[in-house]
């Protein structure tokens, strides 16, 4: 849970990257009009954004240890849900079938212009 | 200026607009398309400024024969293979005319799609000459002289001036290099002048001593270069901190305010050539001060470019 | 002949600067075999730094002489901050992964750094001031060579010196030495390798703000893609050089900018990058692991 020391460690971190993103973020200077502009409110956003992330991420990482200490306690064997699926006939078929099926209809279903953006995208996965 | 041009061009496309077969009340559907975002949108953005500004106008006299103006404003990255999608998705919602767009490869791209539709294009700075001297595109129109009228410009500019040792220095860009050899052209069908040197630099290098050198040596009096104004600066200066008073003639990509920012005192004395002068012009004045109003900035330096690609694997 | 000292020295300004920048790299890849592609970006960021700070003084009326020490500070401490985050953020959690794991990050954290200072900044070119002034006492070679280059060929040899001493004669020479050979054995002598990493990425990334502030007033303007392609120009250099080797990457650099100077001196500019690609070429060849790389097979 959150406690009093993530907090704090939480707050470091949102001190250091307010400090780290400070002449970027907030300095915006002109020195041929000379004028400066002084951001203040996106150091206010940067530090409660990392701040946050970072409160998240300690929560997260707490869980994920726990869920791992009792996976290994329960020693069942664990595959993530895509490889199952592959491995598995009786959902492989329906749902490949199910996606070309969604391939086929696409153009008829949404207008040209997101067909367009499909193709386009399908295209740079096949050719990356 | 560019304000200026966009008015220019709406003046125009309401001409034609009208001159489409009108069935009922129908608004009348105006495309607006270019780079309106990514690094080149300060080229893209003036533009959809402009045609909201005109388009309000026209719209509160009542708009054109009773017809309304829609605006269709679609942004194109300036990327060619961006441009194919915006162009569909204007003609396939039925646009009746398209201001854009603002690159050349991209308008490239796009204007075959247009063609096939039948919709009449008009680009306030795609300068690539094929796109209306190849004679394949019937439907484009632009508000702005092709490369090779500029390269035509800068010749005679420099033999008025009695300028007759040239050397010719470009970007290896598309635009750069293509002004770079209709310049080339030119000089060598004149009387007199004489091309000492023509060569390409790299855009983005750290430093250009060793080409300046080079122009030093050949002895040139006047440089011609083709390209965009960050490798222009950085040429020019090098150029004067070698203490080379070499004239420096460029193009539209170079006659930028960022130029004149950028180079500080060495933008002194450069000459570039570039869409007329209208500032002075009252109905630019007026247009300037609109933008300011609704906008709250102002409307973007005057000269158009084609990008070239960035070099990411 | 004035002709060849004229390219001479434009080629060895240019290599100074591929010099800098590829000290970075070399050091990195030294410790921890890395490949840090962000590491044009931190050079980008401290320019960019040195640009904000030296504006904002300027326009609250400081000396000249105050703006180029607190620039040069500002950049070489912000520098050094992002140094020291990338590597604890990006990289020190990959450091067991697969090879390419932490390559990619890197990558992916170029192109995060690009896109940051292009969103909070601007994606124009802005005007970086001189800030080093025209001597007097160079006046007679002006036409030659200018006073930036040699502020920054000056530097380039007194930086590259300093860091062959702390590296050879330091305590903290000794563990980077200790940590690049093993870094299992080091720890268990009772080096903090965590620690030695940190101080290389800092070192590194505020000589490559020093990069970035001279780079910059010699060239008059920046803008957020200048770190990338001056970073594949001083990875070229450091691998030219032997990557991990400090005075190889020095070497890299200088004999990269004299072969792109002369390049364009003598055959043509637009053959500038075929004649320094195809030196990479011909020097891996013959020796894969650089002019003053040592010979081990291994790595990516």
């Amino acid at each position: 849970m959150v406690t009093l020391n993530v907090v704090k460690r939480s707050l470091k971190v949102s001190l250091w990257f307010a400090f780290l993103t400070f002449p970027i973020m907030v300095i915006k200077a002109d020195p041929l009009e000379g004028t400066v502009e002084w951001r203040w409110e996106n150091l206010f956003f940067v530090a409660l954004g990392c701040f946050v992330l970072s409160i998240l991420s300690r929560v997260v990482a707490v869980q994920q240890e726990k869920r791992k200490s009792r996976r290994l306690a329960q020693s069942r064997l664990n595959e993530p849900l895509v490889q199952y699926i592959l491995h598995t006939p009786r959902y492989l078929y329906p749902l490949s079938a199910a996606a070309l099926l969604f391939t086929l209809l696409f153009p008829f279903l949404f207008d040209t212009y997101q067909t367009n953006v499909m193709t386009t995208a399908l295209k740079s996965v096949a050719t990356s | 200026m560019k304000l200026r041009i966009g008015q220019k061009l709406l003046v125009a496309a309401m001409a034609m607009a009208i001159s489409l077969p009108a069935f009922s009340a129908d608004p009348i559907k105006f495309g607006v398309a270019g780079a309106h975002s990514g690094d080149l949108a300060s080229y893209g953005i003036p533009t959809v400024n402009a045609a909201k500004l005109i388009v309000n106008e026209i719209n509160a006299r009542g708009g054109i024969d009773g017809r309304q103006v829609e605006l269709l404003i679609e942004d194109d990255v300036c990327k060619p293979e961006v441009a194919t999608n915006t162009a569909t998705k204007l003609v396939s919602s039925g646009v009746h005319v398209v201001l854009g767009h603002i690159c050349s490869g991209a308008t490239k791209a796009a204007l075959p799609i247009y063609n096939n539709a039948g919709v009449v294009v008009m680009s306030p700075s795609a300068t690539n000459p094929a796109l209306t001297q190849s004679g394949d595109y019937p439907n484009f129109f632009r508000t702005i002289a092709a490369d090779d009228a500029q390269a035509r410009t800068e010749v005679d500019f420099a033999l008025k001036m009695g300028l007759k040792k040239i050397a010719v220095i470009h970007d290896k860009g598309d635009y750069g290099k293509g002004l770079a050899e209709f310049a080339k052209t030119f000089l060598e069908q004149a009387d007199g002048a004489e091309v000492v040197l023509y060569e390409g630099v790299t855009p983005g290098a750290v430093d250009y001593s060793a080409i300046v050198q080079k122009i030093k040596r050949s002895g040139a009096d006047a440089v011609i270069f083709g390209g965009y104004h960050p490798e222009a600066s950085k040429i020019v200066s090098q150029m004067r901190k070698k203490r080379m008073d070499t004239v420096f003639i460029s193009d539209d990509g170079v006659k930028d305010d960022t130029f004149i920012k950028v180079a500080g005192k060495y933008a002194e004395g450069v000459y570039a050539s570039g869409p007329k002068d209208n500032s002075q012009n009252p109905l630019s004045g007026a247009a300037v001060e609109a933008h300011k109003k609704e906008f709250g900035s102002d409307p973007g330096a005057s000269s158009m470019r084609t990008p070239t690609r960035r070099p990411w694997p | 002949m004035e002709y060849f000292i004229e390219l001479l020295f434009s080629g060895l300004t240019r290599g100074s600067i591929y010099a800098l920048i590829a000290l970075g790299y070399t050091m990195v890849y030294g410790i921890i075999g890395l490949i840090n592609f962000a590491h044009g970006e931190i050079y980008m960021i401290g320019a960019f730094t040195a640009y904000i700070v030296s504006s904002v003084l300027a326009i609250y009326g400081f000396p000249t002489l105050g703006i180029i020490v607190m620039a040069g500070l500002a950049a070489a401490i912000w520098s050094s901050a992002y140094g020291y985050t990338i590597e604890k953020v990006a990289y020190r959690p990959l450091r067991h992964a697969p090879r390419l794991s932490p390559l990619i990050s890197a990558i992916g954290m170029s192109i995060f750094l690009q896109n940051y200072v292009l969103l909070a900044q601007t994606s124009d070119f802005l005007a970086f001031p001189e800030l080093i002034p025209e001597f007097e006492f160079m006046e007679p070679v002006a036409h030659i060579v200018g006073s930036t280059d040699m502020v920054i060929l000056v530097t380039t040899a007194t930086v590259m010196v300093l860091l062959t001493l702390l590296i050879k004669f330091t305590r903290i020479g000794k563990a980077m030495r200790a940590t690049s050979q093993d870094k299992v054995m080091a720890t268990l002598v009772g080096i903090n390798v965590d620690r030695v990493i940190s101080t290389t990425f800092i070192i590194g990334s505020s000589l490559a703000a020093i990069g970035g502030v001279l780079i910059a007033s010699h060239i008059g303007q920046i803008n957020f893609f200048i770190g990338f392609l001056a970073g594949i120009k001083a990875f070229t250099a450091a691998v030219l050089g032997g990557i991990g080797s400090i005075p190889g990457a020095v070497l890299g650099g200088i004999v990269l900018g004299l072969t792109e100077s002369f390049a364009t001196g003598y055959v043509s500019s637009d053959y500038e990058d075929v004649f320094a690609f195809s030196l990479l070429v011909l020097i891996l060849i013959f020796k894969p692991s650089g002019i003053l790389g040592k010979d081990e097979i291994q790595k990516v």
